[in-house]
Order: structure tokens, then sequence, then C-alpha cells
């Protein structure tokens, strides 16, 4: 509480009659007439009465007085632009995505995309959505910590600088070791220590795109950033490449790509080959499962054809090669891309789209100052340096090698070597507990920052809130280490680096205005921030190189992240863990995806335990018998199994970073050899979201193809069905409220879920629940197969409450507690509701959600991430999608303090704002001229289980495959 | 009772070496002595299941209804399942006290009291789950239409829950009295023939001071016709709007209009099964053989066989309609019943419910006491998973296959279930030690006739 205000000139304030009375000068005065002295008990009889009399008949009524309640809003000096129950946006940037923080009450609560980001245009993907619960993760360090103990921040400071000094005058080597660095100026200030003190940089992503960057050196010189445009391609050929998953920037390709998935203009095509199945790969019009092998053989093919016009490649790989170059070559513009991690491979893509001419297209090859991207080889000079002990220092930012290095064994053992050892971790990890110091980062939305996106695009990061633990920003710990730093902030720093060196490159005049502008759209489009490469020669032999890696016919295992959890720096974070894989629907693990046919050869099952050899290493994970997956090939997620993680990560699956295989002069994730698989006779029942895959004939999905499309128009749709009904409909109010979701542009990545959930308190129920199929998830992405298990075609279907006009839901609560409103949603009272559950029961599309216990919201820190506007449902309560009424109320109420029409698109549903590519549509149907009205016109429209004559409100539109 | 001609032909309802005196004594007595072991060891046990009952629904209510293994796909299962099984078992009590009076079948008069006594306890179990199924059950008084403060907020006059508020709550009320009423002459026999102060004032108060008259027995008589007449039409309708609860909605596999009258004849059908159940132990116990004889249960059976029958014509009818109404949904439903995941629970309840109580056409069969007790339990554990057929099989698999999953119950549903037949029986030996267990004046009654065309 904020004292007294204690201005000596002024009366004292008061707060509270407690402190009031403590003043018996103020009591004086405010009570002159001493009128009080008349209920002395010892005067008389007769006052002993009057005083008796007045306590017994007042005490009753005093105990009928409402005590008012006491509101605490700690504003006594009220925060600039900051309204009680009015949410703040800034602009920031979560991993090169710009996005846009709400704040409510000075806490973050909710991320969204930046509209004014030409590169994602608004959108954002399910990692940045759910880092704003990251950022109250109470298992974020308090205090700076030297071995592991505690200390004050002056102290550490101290310690460390000795420390530091001390290994500089040994003239020992000092690593820094980071993730990708796409911040200019954590560049410069990285720069400015290697400059310095000899500070060596190695940057490291381990399950990252080191082979992109790699290939790109060989074949473009210094390039560094190889860059794509899936807009600007007809044919998109990818193989293994994830890209509207966790390959490259997936927001900004998902709008690219989906951008070109309209079939009312011109389609592109896409074809993937892959050796497991990939969220890209459940997307792709016409799809091939080959193995690692087959795949390098066909890139092979292709090269050799196009740069010397035969090919030593025969069989089956020549076959599909030559249908792929055939494809390519009759399409005027293509992109080859591969998610290959062998550098070979990747050269040989880089040669493919320079024969094709799509180079300046839709790939580029450009170097940027402003950023360096990962080349996991130089870890090798690191643990080289130990080896001959020569190694004085080591400082991990952003990374945990103790992990996510192959061969961690090493890292522990450079780690004991130095002396000096700095961990930036925010929370405990492998590396940080082995290291002598652990200065905890801020997370990003308490940061300053900024961040080089590619393509020319910078952005900032800005903190919402002030550090909630005892973190500092890691700049500033890297600041103390360099003495006479002007900057006394971090802060400071960025804008001294951006007055200096980006500044300089506009045209304006004022750096003030510059800066402001650039805070306040969180975007900066500067010219000059990269310089285009052209090809140059190389002697470099990618064909001999890929030869090495397809010896024998072992079984292989691919690598691969997870759409949520990625290379597992959120893996703590329970919303991502939470969110059914869009490929698996499994949450939680990290399993063995495995084929149908190699899993009948040892009678394996889902959810049996498997112990896999390869490389020396032995993983035991559950197994997941999963369509598309070549027979050769097994799949694992990386970033689980960690030792010393938060009490989410903690015992969750397995490691499979010991699995990166050093070879052809890369770190593979495609290349370890299986040398045995077998069923431990043990089983862990996976925690799947949904577990059976065929539609069953049913008419849930339709689609057509393109070339039916272009036809007719109404292929694979059906007319309307013609329904009567008995009762007379819901009275229609002003506005119907009604939403639209293109099963052509949605890509199943299930952002929306996390956004979902984000904005609606959506409560997290663990692992055991799932398994219990009791996830509370208001929206869900309905995943269906069909066709070949080897080679399945995939939908998906996002599936929330349809808002039906004749609710089957509505009519069976005995309490009303689910009733319709005059803007036709379907709305759920959590007061009212007692909980029988036949409303669930009686919704054809299962879409409600009972709250089966009291969900934990007792983490004092977590729960500061919760929505105020939503309240916290009890137990016994069934919840579903509200179509975010909180957002229509909100939009309606701006609408009518500004007295003007509600604008088409001004409110925006959750899911709507979480979608990369733009898939929902949400608005007012009567209003003839807005964007929903038209696709409720257009000829792909049609709504799930027509035939209830539920009418839904939620219309889908006929999926169209370019095959 | 009035008297009536009755066929010289048939076998007489009670032995006729009995008399009136007898009669009294072989039923009364029993209140009069110290329990048996045999009651106090079957009273111990049930009082000890209903308790683990009662603390294990305890448990659910304080912690929550996950305790239960239900989930999104599948909302209603053993609960629902329970009460449907306990309210079909209340059948059997109203349709003996209430039609067959009205149809003036004599035999009833040795079990109806047994039977109304069974129905209502039944009731009281089945009442228990629609409370206890709840995920606030301390808000449950909401689903009755009391004038309250909470402005436009009543019930939803529309939903089936609400009729079934309605239905049982008004059997539960007509059976109660029409049973109580039916207690008041033998309340007063046992009030004139006990020798304990304490029991006379305690009995004389419960038979409102019934004196014997002319004029009291007028009175009963026609209050017996009048709440017959009330029951009469609830025996349909009770389990007509239970099965309501499924009619209306529009799953799959629910959505059938031939379920009002295929659950009445289950209700019947169940309700003589257990009957049947009860009372072999009962006439054993009690050494009521006299009374409750053979003959009871060989009628009751036949009632069996019939409703049986029509239980199964039910079934076929429902597979034929799923195939020819072409509804491809529906069509699922059925075929995943008989050979889905839960394909072992349909055809215990086929072999149970159709097939068992075919062997009833066999008189030898009918009247073999044992056979007929393994029977009877054959076709209570059939119809409990009828229901559970219908409810969990239709919800776990409807329209969209993404949403698909299995139950299978957990230890607190299965305990749950396990002390409801503790708080059944504890009140069926209540009953059966603190009022009489047959109708004494009833049987009076027909026994006369029975002497008289000797």
């Amino acid at each position: 509480m904020t004292d007294i205000v204690n201005d000596k000139k002024e009366n004292k304030y008061w707060q509270d009659v407690e402190n009031k009375v403590l003043d018996p000068q103020h009591l004086r005065q405010e009570f002159k007439d001493d009128e009080f002295d008349s209920f002395s008990v010892t005067k008389t009889r007769r006052n002993f009465l009057k005083i008796m009399g007045f306590t017994v008949s007042t005490m009753p009524m005093a105990g009928c007085i409402k005590i008012p309640v006491r509101k605490a809003i700690p504003y006594l000096n009220k925060v600039e632009n900051q309204y009680p129950g009015v949410a703040n946006y800034y602009a920031s940037t979560f991993k090169n995505t710009p996005i846009v923080v709400k704040t409510r009450e000075g806490r973050p609560i909710y991320v969204k995309g930046n509209d004014q980001s030409k590169l994602s245009k608004a959108g954002v993907n399910a990692p940045a959505i759910a880092s704003v619960l990251s950022l109250y993760d109470s298992n974020r360090l308090r205090a700076p910590q030297i071995n592991n103990v505690g200390v004050e921040w002056d102290k550490f400071d101290e310690s460390l600088v000795n420390d530091f000094a001390r290994v500089v005058e040994s003239g020992k080597d000092i690593y820094l070791v980071s993730e990708e660095i796409t911040s200019p100026s954590m560049l410069a200030l990285i720069d400015t220590l290697s400059s310095r003190f000899d500070v060596k940089h190695i940057t490291y992503n381990p399950a990252g795109r080191s082979a992109v960057h790699e290939a790109a050196r060989i074949t473009h010189g210094a390039g560094e950033a190889h860059e794509t445009d899936f807009s600007k391609a007809d044919l998109i050929v990818s193989f293994e490449a994830d890209f509207l998953g966790t390959w490259g920037n997936d927001v900004k390709n998902s709008k690219e790509y989906t951008s070109r998935r309209n079939p009312d203009e011109k389609m592109n095509k896409h074809v993937q080959v892959e050796s497991i199945m990939s969220l890209t790969g459940t997307n792709a019009d016409i799809r091939y499962t080959r193995s690692i092998k087959s795949q390098r053989q066909i890139i092979t093919y292709l090269y050799e054809v196009l740069l010397n016009g035969s090919s030593s490649i025969t069989g089956e790989a020549k076959d599909l090669g030559s249908k792929i170059l055939k494809e390519l070559k009759s399409s005027a513009s293509s992109l080859v891309v591969s998610g290959d991690s062998l550098v070979a491979t990747q050269v040989m893509i880089n040669e493919i789209n320079h024969a094709l001419g799509n180079y300046g297209k839709s790939v580029f090859a450009r170097e940027s100052k402003f950023a360096r991207y990962s080349n996991g080889l130089e870890m090798d000079g690191l643990l080289r340096a130990a080896k001959d002990g020569k190694l004085g220092g080591v400082l991990f930012l952003g990374v945990n090698p103790v992990h996510s290095f192959h061969s961690s064994k090493l890292v522990k053992e450079a780690i004991e070597k130095s002396e000096l050892s700095v961990s930036f971790a925010s929370s405990e990890d492998e590396t940080s507990r082995l290291c002598k110091y652990t200065a905890p980062d801020n997370h990003v939305l308490e940061s300053w920052g900024d961040s080089y996106n590619g393509y020319g695009e910078l952005s900032l990061v800005q903190p919402t809130i002030q550090p909630l633990f005892g973190s500092r920003i890691a700049g500033e710990t890297l600041m103390k280490l360099i003495p006479g730093t002007e900057a006394k902030s971090y802060y400071e720093y960025v804008q001294k680096f951006w007055q200096g060196n980006i500044f300089p490159m506009t045209n304006g005049s004022s750096f003030t205005n510059f800066w402001n502008k650039s805070l306040h759209d969180g975007v900066a489009y500067v010219d000059g921030l990269f310089t285009n490469l052209s090809k140059k020669n190389y002697s470099y032999n990618p064909v001999a190189e890929v030869k090495k890696t397809l010896s024998g016919d072992s079984m292989k295992i691919t690598l691969y992240q997870k759409y949520g959890i990625r290379g597992g720096d959120q893996v703590n974070n329970p919303w991502l863990q939470e969110l059914p894989d869009p490929v698996t629907k499994a949450t939680w693990d990290n399993y063995i995806m495995i084929s149908k046919a190699a899993a009948d050869k040892q009678g394996i099952k889902s959810g049996d335990v498997l112990e896999v050899k390869a490389l020396g290493v032995s993983v035991k994970l559950p197994a997941i018998v999963q369509p598309g997956v070549d027979v050769n090939t097994l799949g694992i997620a990386v970033g689980y199994g960690r030792s010393v993680a938060g009490k989410v990560a903690q015992g969750l699956g397995a490691n499979v970073y010991p699995l990166v295989r050093h070879i052809a002069g890369s770190h593979s994730l495609h290349d370890a050899d299986v040398e045995s698989v077998k069923k431990t006779g043990a089983h862990r029942g996976l925690a799947q979201t949904q577990t059976h895959h065929s539609m069953e004939g049913r008419d849930i999905v339709r689609e057509t193809t393109f070339d039916q499309y272009k036809n007719d128009k109404k292929s694979g749709n059906k007319e309307p069905m013609k329904l009567a009904q008995i009762y007379p409909g819901h009275s229609q109010g002003g506005h119907q409220w009604a939403m639209a979701i293109d099963m052509n542009t949605c890509t199943g990545c299930s952002s929306c879920i996390v956004s979902c959930s984000s904005e609606n308190n959506v409560p997290v129920v663990g692992r055991q629940e799932v398994k219990n199929r009791r996830e509370m998830h208001w929206l869900r992405i309905d995943r269906y197969y069909a066709g070949d298990e080897n080679e399945p075609e995939t939908v998906h279907m996002p599936m929330l409450c349809q808002h039906c006009e004749n609710a089957p839901c509505e009519n069976v609560c005995p309490v009303l507690a689910t009733v319709h409103s005059s803007d036709g949603i379907n709305q759920q009272i959590y007061n009212r509701c007692v909980g029988t559950r036949y409303c669930a029961n009686n919704c054809p599309y299962k879409v409600r959600r009972f709250n089966w216990f009291n969900y934990d919201h007792s983490d004092e820190y977590e729960r500061l991430a919760l929505n105020p506007d939503i309240s916290v449902r009890h137990r016994g309560v069934m919840e579903k999608c509200s179509f975010c009424i909180q957002r229509i109320q909100e939009g309606k109420l701006n609408a009518k303090r500004e007295r003007r029409k509600l604008r088409d698109g001004e409110i925006r549903t959750a899911c709507q704002e979480g979608c990369p590519s733009d898939a929902i549509v949400f608005g007012d149907m009567k209003d003839e001229n807005s964007k929903i009205a038209k696709m409720i016109e257009h000829n792909r429209r049609y709504t799930v289980l027509e035939e209830l004559n539920v009418k839904s409100r939620v219309s889908y539109m006929v999926k169209v495959r370019n095959k | 009772m009035s008297d009536a001609h009755v066929s010289k032909l048939r076998i007489p309802l009670v032995p006729e070496d009995r008399t009136y005196k007898q009669i009294s004594e072989d039923v009364l007595d029993t209140l009069e002595q110290p329990p048996t072991k045999a009651w106090l060891a079957g009273f111990s046990l049930s009082a000890l299941i209903m308790t683990i009952g009662f603390l294990v629904i305890g448990y659910e209510i304080t912690t929550g209804i996950g305790t239960w293994g239900l989930n999104k796909t599948v909302g209603w299962s053993w609960d629902i399942t329970n009460f449907v099984f306990w309210v079909g078992i209340g059948h059997a009590g109203t349709l003996i006290s209430a039609i067959l009076l009205i149809f003036r079948q004599r035999w009833r008069t040795a079990i109806n009291r047994a039977a109304e006594a069974m129905t209502i306890f039944a009731v009281a179990c089945a009442g228990l789950f629609p409370l206890i199924h709840a995920g606030r059950p301390w808000l449950l008084y909401w689903v009755f239409p009391y004038p309250n403060t909470l402005g436009p907020l009543w019930v939803n006059f529309r939903s089936p829950l609400l009729w079934d508020v309605f239905a049982i709550s008004t059997y539960l009320t007509v059976s109660l009295v029409f049973w109580y009423m039916g207690l008041l002459p033998d309340l007063a026999s046992v009030r004139d023939r006990t020798k304990s102060k304490l029991r006379k004032v305690l009995y004389g108060l419960a038979c409102f001071g019934w004196n014997g008259s002319t004029r009291t027995w007028h009175h009963f008589e026609v209050l017996s016709l009048i709440l017959a007449g009330l029951a009469t039409p609830l025996v349909l309708s009770v389990h007509t709007i239970v099965s309501m609860d499924f009619a209306t909605s529009v799953i799959p596999g629910w959505h059938t209009t031939i379920f009002p009258p295929y659950f009445v004849a289950g209700a019947i059908f169940s309700g003589f099964a257990m009957v049947c159940t009860l009372l072999i132990i009962t006439r054993k116990v009690m050494n009521w053989e006299n009374y409750i004889t053979v003959d009871h249960i060989d009628a009751m059976c036949k009632v069996i066989t019939l409703t049986g029958t029509m239980v199964g014509l039910a079934y076929g009818t429902e597979f034929f309609i799923a195939w020819y109404s072409g509804n491809p949904y529906e069509k699922y439903a059925f075929i995943n019943r008989a050979f889905g995941p839960y394909w072992w629970a349909y055809w215990s309840m086929i072999s149970c419910n159709v097939i068992s109580p075919q062997f009833f056409w066999f008189k030898k069969l009918r009247r073999n006491m044992t056979f007929v007790f393994i029977i009877s339990i054959f076709v209570n554990i059939g119809m409990w998973f009828e229901r559970f057929v219908i409810i969990t099989t239709s919800l776990h698999r409807d329209f969209l296959p993404s949403s698909w999953a299995m139950y299978s119950p957990t230890w607190v549903e299965i305990w749950t279930f396990i002390g409801t037949f503790g708080l059944f029986f504890t009140l069926f030996f209540l009953f059966i030690r603190i009022l009489p267990g047959i109708a004494v004046a009833e049987v009076k009654s027909v026994y006369r006739y029975a002497r008289n065309n000797k």
C-alpha cells in the first residue's frame, strides 16, 4: 500500500478509520462537541439504561448494514494512459514475428500479430501466443546464481567481472555460444565483446536450418540468409520441409502460401515428398511418402539432369524425379525447398532453384549484417579448445547445449574445464546447473531489443511489464563485461544503436520521430538492410557428399520439431504441451512415429513402448502408428526428455538430440541408423485428442479438385437442403453473428486453439485428463485421413460451437442455462448451469466442455495471465465457444460511444486473430456488404450436418485440391 | 374386499388349512419377535455396503464428476444407466397394486405389499442418480419451478429432464401414498396385537386411528380404487417420460419414436424380475411359502415372458428401422452397438433379455424356484445392460468421428452403484422387520372364498 500522502502544508489525508483514529489531533477536530461524553456509563443509572437500550437496539441494526466492499485499486497516483478495465496494446517482437501485446492493468495477457508488418501481415503462431504464459512461469529464477546459489546482482556482477578479467588476462579462449542472433543491437554488442576481448561467437540451433545457411555460404559466398517467397511460386516442391509448421518463418510462409490457395484465382500447386507426416505434408495437393535416402536420390536426379542433362540415378527415384521435373519445367514459376539437414542436399536445392530460374523470383540469396544464423559445426571448435586445455570461459546465451547438443558429455566436460562458465537461462536448465554463473535473462515481454526479421524488415522489442522475477536482460549483463560502455541500460544501448546505425540509413530528419514511430508500429522498413548475392563458383561436390550418406539400407530416424514445442525452449509452457499436435493429435509427449507396415511386422500398436537403439544410444518411447510415414523411417520429436526443467516439462518424453549424427560435414537430423527396434512390453497410452481418423464416408468435409472446380463452381458441394420446422425461429436482432472457415486456407496449424485458450481462460487439464478425453479446448481441429495408409490424403476441419439457430443443446437444459441471444449466439450462462451434461450429449458436434474438476488457477503468477473480462469457471459447469462475446460487446460499445455503425471486421474473434492464414472470417451476416455475408453466398459454402436442421451459424468452404 | 365369483377350477390362492388368526400370526408375529440371525446378517451387510456407497458419493460430490470415467463425448453412462435401471425396477409395484387391482387379479394380494415397497425403494435409489450426476448438485433445486427472486430465470419446460422431475416425483408421491394407505388396516392389526406400550403408541399413530368400522373400510376401498386409477397412467407415463430423455434428442440410437412403449415394456419386464428375485428370497427367509406361492411366481414368470418378448421385438424393430430409414448415422449406431467395441454389452443384453425368458414357456421351469431365481437375476443384468447399451454406445460414437471416444467406469462409479443396492436392501430389510410384509387384510379377503369354493 502506498503511504499516506505526507505533505506538511496540507491536511494529512487519512486512508481509513484506523489510521485516522491514530491521530488524536484530528480526532479532536473532527468531533468537537464531545457528544460521546454524554454516554459515559459512570454518570447515572438512567444513562446506563439509555446506553443499554441504544446498544441492544442498534446491534441488530448494525448487523443488517451491508458493509461496503472496499475496492483495492492501487492507483493513488494514476498511471498515464491506463484506465482500469481498458486494455492497452504494445507492439513488440517474438522470435522474428512482430506481435502486439494486450495488457490489462499493467499485465500482459494476450498476444496477437502485428498488422503493420509487411511480412507477417498480422499473422502469429502458437509459440508467440503462448509466450505470455511463459512470462508468468513460476519456475523462472528469482535471482542470479553463483554455483547454483542465489545472490544479489551487485555481488554477482563483481564476481563475474573479476572472473572474466582474469580469464581474459590468462589468454585462454572465451566462447559465447548463442542461438541464432537476429537482433542487430545484440549482434553489435557481441561483436564489441569479440573485438575487445577476443570472445569467439558461435551461433548454434540444434534443430534449426544450419544446412540451409551453410549451403548458401557455399553457393553464394558470404550469404547467410536464404529467403523464400511462397506466394511467387505456381508450383511448390518441398522435400521434407515443414514450411507451414517449423521450417523457417512459418507465419510468413503460411501467409504467402495461403494467399495462393484461393480457387477463384490462380491457385498454386504443392507437391510434398517426405519421410514422416508433417503439417505441411497434410496440406499438399500431391504427397509422396519417401525415405530421406530416396529423397536425396530424387534431388540428385533433379540436380544432375538440370545441370548436366543426364543422371546416374535409376529406378523408382528416377521415375518420381522425372515426374517432378516435368511438372517443374512446365510450370511458369516454381520453388523447390528441402528440410534436409545435410548441407550437400541444400547445395543441390540451391542449384536446382538456380537452374529453374527461381532466384530473384521466389528465392533470394541475401546477406545482412544485422543477423547471424546458426552453423552448428562451429561447436566443434569449442569442444576442441576444451580438449586441448585452451578453453578459459564459455557463455551460453539462450541455448542449453547440455540438453540439446548431440554429444552433451563433451559439452559437460568443456564447462567443467573452463574457469568461467555463464548461462543466461531464465529458469534452471541442464546447462545452467553446471555453470558457475547463471544470469537469468528477462522474458521477451519484459525486454527491450530489436530484431531483423529478414526481407528488409526490422522490428522492435519493447517491454510490457517490469521484470516479474529477479531477472535482468542478458544484454545488460554482457555490458557489465565491457568497461566503459556508454549506455547505462540495454534500452539506451538499443536506442543508441538505432540512432547510430539504423537511423542514418533512412532519409528522416528526426531520430526521435523515427524511434517513436518504429516503437509505435513495432516495425521499421529501411533500405539497404541486406545485399543481394549472386551465385559464385565453388569446388564443393554435393553429389559425392550425398553419396556418403546413401550406403546401407537400415531404417533411419527423422528428428523433427513439434509445432508447438519446436526446439524445446518453451517446453515448460502448459498451453503448448496441451496443444494437440496438428498431425498426430497427441499432447504432452514425444513418441516414435512408425508406419503401419513396419508396426505390423512386429505387432506394434500405438502406445507400446519401444526401445530404439541408434548411434549407440537407446531411447525408450511409446509408438504411434501414423499414416504417411515411410516404412523405413521412424520419426521422433526433439525438445523433450528434460532432466532439469520446470514442473510441466519434467519427466516428459525422452531426449533424442543424441541421435543427431555428424555426417558429411553436417549435423544431420535425418541420418541416425537404427540398430534395433524392440517392444519393451510396457505400455504408455498416448494423450490424444482424436483417436478415430476416418470420416467413415460421412458428409463432413466436402472437397473437390481444382480442375473440376474450374468447370463447375459448385463441384464437391451440394444444394442446400430445404427443411421444415415446427417452432418459429428466434427473434432476429440488429446483428446476426456468423463465422465462415475456409478449409482451403486452413492449414490445421492449431494456433487458433492457443489463441482461444489465452483469450477465454480455458484451463489446462494435464496429460492424464487429456488421456481421459477431457481436454477443455473450445476449438479443436478435426483431422481426417482418406485413401491409402502409406500415402493418405488429409483434411483439417476447425470445429467449434456452431451457434445453431435450432440448437439441440438449448431445449434440453432443464434450468435454461444455455439460451439463444437475439443476435444469434448460443450463450452458456455459467452461473445458472447445474451440470447435467445433457447439452453436451445432445450436441451433434461435441464441442461442449464440462469442468470435471476445479482446474488449478492457484499459481499466483500463472493466474496473472487470466483475461479479466472472462470468468474462471467452477467445477460442474459446462462451457464452450462464445464467439468471443466479450469482444462483440466491446466492439458494440465502442461503436455506440462513437455514435457510428459497427464496421465490418472491427470485431475479431481470438481464433481469427490467431490464424496465420486468414482462414476464419467473422462478422454480421445481416450486413449485406460484410465479408461474412459474401462468404455465406459463396458457392463453396456449406454447413456441417445440415440434415439435422440445426441451422449452424458456422459455415465451411469446400476444400479444393490442385491435383 | 368384496366377494366375487371365482372359477372352481382355480387353485386356491391361499392354502385352506389356515384360520384368519393364523394368517395374522404368520405375517405379524415376526414383527414382535427379536430379529433372526439371518436378518441381522443381511441387514448389517446391506447397511455396510450402503455406508460405503454414501462415502463414495461424498467423495464424488466434494471432488467433482471427474472422479467418474465420463468424458467430453460420453457425458452420461453408469449414472443414467443406473437411474433408468432403478426406475424400471420401480415399475412392478404399482403395476401389481394398481393395474392388477383394477383388473381384479386377486392373486396380487399376497405380493403387492412387498412389490410396492420395492417400488418405493427402487425409486429412492433411482432418484439419487439425477441428483449426484449433476455437476453442482447443491443447486439442483433450480429444476423445481418454485417462486424465486432470480428475475426471469425459471425452469425450461421444453427440457425432458424437467419432465422427468415431474414424472418421477409424481410417481414417487402416488406410490408412497398408495402403499401407505394400503398399510393402514395392517398397522392397526399390529397395534392391536402388540403388548409393548411404546409400539402400541407408535403403530397407533401410524395407522391414523384405524377403527375397523364399516365406514372406515368403505373409505378404504373407495380410496384404493381412486388411487389405483391415478397410479395406472403413471405406470405408463414414468417410463415414457424417462424414455423421452433419449427419444427427443438428436443422437442416433437415442432419437427413436419406439422408445416410450419399448421402455415401458422393459420396465415392467425388469420390475417383475426384481419382484421375483426378492420374493423368492423373502418367502424362504420369512417362511411365507404358504402365502407367496409357486402360483404367484408362475404368474409373474408369464408376465416376464410376455414383456421380454415385447422387448425383443423392440430390439428387432430398432434394427429394421435403422436399415429402412436409410439414415447413415442411425445405421452406423446400430451396427456399432452389435459389432463395435461394446459388442459384449449388446450380446449380454440380447441373451439375458430375449433368450433367457423364453424358458418360461415351460411350466416346469416356471415352477422351479431355483431356476426362476437365476433367470430373474439374468433379466436384471440384461436390463441394466440394455440401458448401458442405449446410453453409452449411442454417445460414444455419434456424428463426427473425430470425437469418438471410449468409456470405462472408475471405482467410484462402481461403488456408487453397489452402494445403491446397499441402500435398497437396507430399506427392504427394515421394511420386513417394521411393517407387515404381506397385506394381511387383503389376503384374508381372498382366503375366505378360496375356502368357500372348496
